[in-house]
């Protein structure tokens, strides 16, 4: 009985049939499972990046600066567009409570996507996909992204940020 | 300590392991911060820098 | 020392008298708990329901800061603090190691979540950084000392466990291995005492650095440390749950599990591997191999959820050989349809393990895959995972537990029985109609804490959400309505239980 202590030899008690029969179904499903994940890394297209690299908000900032003053092609809501050339390293830098640049991107073509945030945590969620990363502080991710499919596509805040977190909402073009 | 002897038997290791809560709570404790928070944060302090 | 306890007359357990009072009093502090922290999540499934949308931002983010706060942390832990001391003295027909130590983690406890209660009340616009709490996010260093307060006055507890289990070898009040509720008590407070720890290293420098005493630290670094802490804690609640499934199973059917060292094994592989699966939150940041992600969230190679398997398996298989034992066997079922469905600890029981398993947990191990983790996190699918585990599952099997500790331990009989065996069915579906549409929400994207998805406040860049994900958070806020009928149900029953239950 579960609420008193067990008779003395419980560990001698042999697994009936259909208890080593859901063991062994369970245990094979896990190894399943647990082999997919690395198995995706070869074989799957979509992986969470291994690209990263410390850096400072200041220097991000800089960054982020010298790359919307080459590639600028307008503003939209104050935020400033950028087209940047296909293949290149483009950026996208977070803060309370905004997303900054617009990024105008080509259909078929790979990029290298920066992204970090100059003061708290930020999450990156693409609307309408649901691809989601982390945007930390002193930490540049780098996603090496493709867009397959023209269209709006807006860059929600999904990591609580303070007060204007609701506010914050990014925009990326595709063409 | 659970005994290791009742009569003439001995009680094999997986019983003593299972009554043995200090052994657990250390080996529990020292996975989880070997495991996950050791190796994580050595992982977090060792990201090189641009 | 033979005045200090009495014999149950209906278990037969040894109870010691100041033990029973710490059960009675961190059982109803965490019912006060439940009732504050049930008033808060209609409050904010009202505002995610985007139709009604009922708060304002600030109003959003406070009242969701301490709905976290009191459901997650005080009405679970006081609940289990309660658990721990019922099967480390009573189960064990031993005397609490001491009383005194047992208050002091009350006070430790109490005043924790008053103090966190208040500062998020008072001062949301500094201090509703939701339970999370992430560094460089700062608040008031009395938020900080709150959640330490509450945070040690647990630890205090745990320790006062392991210490009862102590002497209750030592001066022999049971002979033999442990009986298995209490080994699944066991495993929660070991599991406890590494969340615990944790949470002092991750939430002691960040309370310094509040009073700029020490520098900020590292986000991503914080980040894995308050996740041993945090993850953690929900396995404790994990462990605590199943330890309370086997309870439930004998008081309600006078089911046991067909074989100890399966049960055992189970509460091992918990023991072992279930915290490493904390990584599952940090599975898209940047900084940390994919070697580390698919080990420690994969808890090596799934172990704990083979465990878990393991108990989804001698649970249900206790409760039915009991019932074949009562003569119910007739075809496949019958055992099923005559089970004692009047009862509301046993339909709670069910319930717990069906929202759990196939909620919870399913969603839980979809989530903490790698790659799946890009289209989960931070979503509400996420917040819509541990609804099924801790909201539906952990909390409907401590409500079943309820109509037992009213009338052996508060001796008390319940009031209200006839509304009572609709209780677990109406929180029980509530909560799953709230699960399951933050669910769908989620994969459309719909963000957790997230206070305006319809004009996103009104400055700079806006979108529609397909109306489907709105459709879904209509959903969630149906399903909050009926969960806050069945919530407010338990409530009403076990605090009227105590003013005006018949003495037994």
């Amino acid at each position: 009985m579960s609420v008193v202590p067990p008779e003395h030899g419980w560990w001698k008690q042999s697994f009936p049939r259909e208890e080593r029969m859901w063991f062994s179904i369970a245990i094979v499903w896990a190894l399943v499972m647990f082999i997919m994940m690395p198995l995706w890394h070869v074989y799957g297209k979509q992986n969470p990046s291994t690209e990263t690299y410390k850096v400072t908000p200041a220097d991000f900032q800089k960054d982020v600066d010298a790359f919307i003053a080459k590639y600028k092609v307008g503003e939209e809501k104050g935020v400033p567009v950028v087209a940047p050339p296909p293949g290149s390293d483009i950026y996208l830098l977070a803060k309370q409570w905004s997303w900054s640049p617009v990024l105008k991107l080509k259909k078929g073509v790979t990029y290298r996507l920066h992204l970090s945030s100059i003061d708290v945590l930020h999450g990156f969620s693409l609307y309408p996909l649901s691809i989601n990363f982390m945007v930390i502080p002193d930490y540049e991710y780098v996603l090496t992204i493709t867009p397959t499919q023209a269209g709006e596509y807006y860059v929600v805040c999904n990591e609580y940020c303070g007060l204007g977190h609701q506010q914050m909402v990014g925009k990326i073009i595709v063409e | 300590m659970a005994e290791e002897k009742e009569g003439n038997e001995e009680v094999p290791f997986l019983p003593r392991l299972l009554d043995n809560m200090w052994l657990l709570l250390i080996v529990s404790t020292l996975i989880l911060g070997i495991s996950y928070v050791g190796w994580g944060v050595l992982e977090a302090l060792n990201v090189p820098t641009k | 020392m033979a005045e200090e306890f009495r014999t149950c007359p209906v278990t037969g357990f040894k109870v010691h008298l100041p033990a029973e009072k710490l059960i009675k009093v961190n059982g109803v502090t965490a019912v006060v708990a439940i009732l504050i922290g049930g008033i808060m999540a209609l409050l904010v499934a009202m505002t995610r329901w985007e139709t009604i949308h009922l708060l304002s931002p600030l109003d959003y983010y406070k009242f969701l800061t301490l709905h976290g706060w009191n459901m997650l942390g005080y009405w679970i832990i006081f609940f289990e603090v309660a658990i721990l001391y019922f099967t480390a003295a009573v189960m064990l027909n031993c005397r609490l190691a001491s009383p005194k130590v047992g208050w002091l983690a009350y006070i430790l406890m109490l005043s924790g979540a008053l103090i966190t209660n208040i500062t998020v009340l008072m001062n949301p616009a500094k201090n509703a950084i939701m339970f999370t709490s992430y560094v460089p996010l700062k608040a008031d260093p009395l938020y900080y000392l709150g959640v330490i307060l509450f945070a040690v006055g647990a630890l205090t507890a745990v320790l006062l466990f392991f210490a009862t289990l102590h002497i209750a070898r030592k001066e022999k009040t049971y002979k033999g291995s442990l009986p298995l509720v209490v080994f699944g008590a066991l495993t929660a407070a070991i599991l406890a005492f590494g969340t615990l720890f944790f949470g002092a290293v991750a939430l002691v420098p960040t309370f310094t650095w509040s009073m700029d005493l020490t520098p900020t630290w590292d986000a991503l670094v914080y980040r894995i440390i308050f996740w041993a802490f945090a993850h953690s804690s929900q396995q404790i609640n994990v462990s605590a749950m199943i330890a309370v499934w086997y309870l439930l199973a004998f008081l309600t059917v006078g089911g046991t599990t067909i074989n100890e060292k399966f049960s055992r094994l189970a509460f091992l592989l918990y023991i072992l591997f279930i915290n490493i699966a904390s990584a599952h939150h940090i599975l898209v940041d940047p900084g940390v191999t994919p070697a580390w992600k698919i080990w420690n969230t994969s808890y090596a190679m799934y172990a704990a959820v083979l465990a878990s398997m393991m108990h989804a398996f001698a649970v249900p298989g206790a409760i039915e050989v009991a019932l074949r034992k009562k003569g119910y066997t007739r075809g496949l079922f019958e055992w099923l349809w005559k089970a004692p469905w009047k009862n509301p600890a046993f339909s709670a029981l069910i319930l717990s393990i069906i929202t759990f398993g196939f909620l919870g947990g399913i969603t839980g191990v979809l989530a903490g895959t790698e790659q799946l983790n890009i289209r989960f996190h931070n979503t509400l699918a996420i917040t819509g995972h541990f609804h099924g585990t801790v909201a539906a599952g952990t909390t409907l099997a401590f409500m079943g537990l309820t109509y037992y500790v009213l009338p052996l331990i508060f001796r008390r009989e319940v009031v209200g029985q006839k509304y009572a065996v609709y209780q677990p069915w109406l929180f029980g579906i509530g909560v799953s109609l709230v699960a399951i549409g933050m669910m769908a929400s989620g994969l459309y994207g719909v963000p957790r804490r997230h206070a305006d998805l319809t004009g996103f406040g009104g400055a700079g860049f806006a979108f529609d959400y397909d109306p489907t994900a709105f459709l879904w958070l209509s959903i969630m806020g149906l399903g909050a309505l009926l969960a806050a009928v069945g919530g407010a149900l338990y409530v009403l029953i076990a605090v009227g239980t105590l003013l005006k239950g018949k003495k037994l």
